[in-house]
């Protein structure tokens, strides 16, 4: 269909070629062709991204307390569970990269977990990141759970931590002065 | 040719003066930066949870709401470009697209090198990450469009298109944070913000940031128009060289 | 008990590091380009001073 364009173009398309030389711009089919390919590309990484970050509008990640709800439900699916680390729970092996540890609930921007909680057993092999035992990081473990073993296999282990800055006097004016360096401000 | 003979006599005079507001804003922004810097490593205190890495936060967030602040440019230029049909809008547009684009992009190698030892992980594909993400295709088109399209005239009309409706991420790109649960941290000023989200000190020195990269954002875009301002002189004279 | 926060000293430098060699390349390969650019404008003008004139006037440099 557009071959006719050629052998017999309207006014306007012959206007638009001349213009066209006017521009230096020669082989305009080879410009909209990349467009074309462009545009296409963009939507496909866009259409992929968007699934990507927004898997069926499901939440990012379940809590302890949902996962524990129904753990067989979950029996060898890849998930996320978040919750706090209870502390007392961590256990690692001499000389191995293997931890065991337990994950309960957190309340958002509260340090530790929530007294009382029920709490998911995990065992991860690998380095620990720098704020895993952090009171006021939220642990994110990316794994599986194997029903048989009751324990939750991780794979990855990520932290969130709360949308508050502040500086260690701020947090806890009893803390050593200086502990966290001398950059502390005279403010 | 009779509109460059035709110019007001004052035209020279003002684009001096132009260049001369481009040099002072240069020095305002260096000492401005010189002083930002020691605020950041001298003045801030260290957080308490993330330590000395959370003082990317101080070019981190302004970088990014600079970011938005030249896509809103081109947005409003590219309508202006469509309704007046004139050279200056589209150079505005143009030039904010792209210094818009070297933002969002330092936005997103910030916020990897951030993630990396808070997160334990560089990416995510999380729904702010994602967005900016998206917005970072979006304007890159722009500037593509204008390469690629047929003409160049077509390029201006597509990209001024592709600037206003592009616009549209920004606003879901800022409110991501609060429409969806996730691991980046939600706004820690501005009116999203929690109370007591940032210490005093901390968000005094944010805004000492904002202000200093507004000025280099200033500056860089003033120094994009007049570069596509000179460009465009040279390549009309080279097409009357050509017709004559 | 106090957790004292992590140093990381590398990823901070790794980020200013990046955001001021981008800024200065950018800037810098402006300058670049729009001298070149006025240069060249300059010539032009002084080769077609002749018939137009009063256009080499507004060159300013």
């Amino acid at each position: 269909m557009q071959s006719e364009n050629y052998t017999n173009p309207p006014a306007e398309v012959s206007a638009y070629l001349e213009s066209e030389a006017t521009e230096e711009r020669s082989g305009w089919r080879s410009h909209r062709m990349r467009l074309i390919i462009l545009v296409g590309v963009i939507a496909l990484a866009v259409a992929y991204m968007v699934y990507a970050a927004f898997p069926g509008n499901t939440q990012y990640f379940v809590s302890v307390s949902e996962f524990l709800d129904d753990p067989r439900l979950h029996d060898g699916q890849t998930l996320r569970v978040a919750g706090a680390l209870d502390p007392e729970s961590f256990r690692r092996e001499d000389g191995s990269a293997s931890s065991r540890f337990a994950l309960g609930d957190k309340e958002p921007d509260v340090p530790g977990l929530i007294p009382g909680t029920r709490v998911m057993e995990a065992s991860y092999v690998g380095v620990l990141p720098d704020l895993f035992f952090n009171p006021h990081s939220e642990i994110i473990l990316e794994g599986s759970y194997d029903a048989q073993s009751g324990v939750f296999a991780t794979d990855n282990i990520l932290v969130k931590c709360p949308s508050k800055y502040q500086s260690l006097q701020a947090e806890n004016p009893d803390a050593v002065p200086g502990a966290a360096g001398a950059t502390q401000g005279g403010y | 040719m009779a509109a460059i003979a035709g110019r007001p006599a004052g035209k020279a005079s003002w684009q001096r003066g132009l260049r001369d507001a481009r040099l002072w804003l240069l020095l305002i922004t260096a000492v401005l930066m010189l002083v930002d810097g020691y605020l950041i490593f001298m003045v801030a205190p260290t957080d308490a949870v993330l330590g000395h890495v959370q003082r990317i936060f101080y070019v981190h967030v302004p970088i990014s709401i600079l970011s938005f602040l030249g896509f809103l440019i081109c947005a409003v230029a590219g309508i202006g470009y469509l309704i007046r049909r004139t050279e200056r809008w589209d150079r505005v547009a143009h030039a904010s697209a792209e210094v818009g684009v070297v933002f969002v992009t330092l936005a997103l190698v910030t916020g990897i090198i951030w993630a990396r030892p808070v997160w334990n992980a560089w990416w995510q594909w999380e729904p702010r990450l994602t967005t900016t993400l998206i917005l970072w295709f979006i304007y890159v088109a722009y500037l593509m469009i204008r390469q690629y399209a047929p003409t160049p005239q077509q390029g201006r009309t597509w990209s001024a298109v592709v600037g206003i409706i592009g616009f549209v991420d920004v606003p879901i790109v800022y409110y991501s944070v609060q429409w969806w649960q996730s691991i980046h941290p939600k706004q820690v000023i501005g009116p999203e913000a929690a109370e007591g989200a940032l210490e005093p000190i901390m968000a005094q020195i944010l805004v000492f940031s904002l202000v200093a990269t507004l000025a280099l954002f200033t500056y860089l875009l003033l120094e994009r128009v007049a570069l596509r301002g000179i460009e465009d002189r040279l390549s009309q004279l080279r097409r009357e060289g050509n017709t004559d | 008990m106090t957790e004292l926060p992590p140093t990381n000293l590398p990823y901070l430098f790794a980020a200013f590091a990046v955001v001021w060699v981008v800024f200065f390349i950018y800037a810098a390969y402006m300058s670049w380009r729009r001298q070149s650019a006025q240069r060249e404008l300059d010539e032009m003008r002084e080769s077609n001073g002749q018939e137009s004139g009063s256009g080499g006037n507004d060159g300013g440099g």
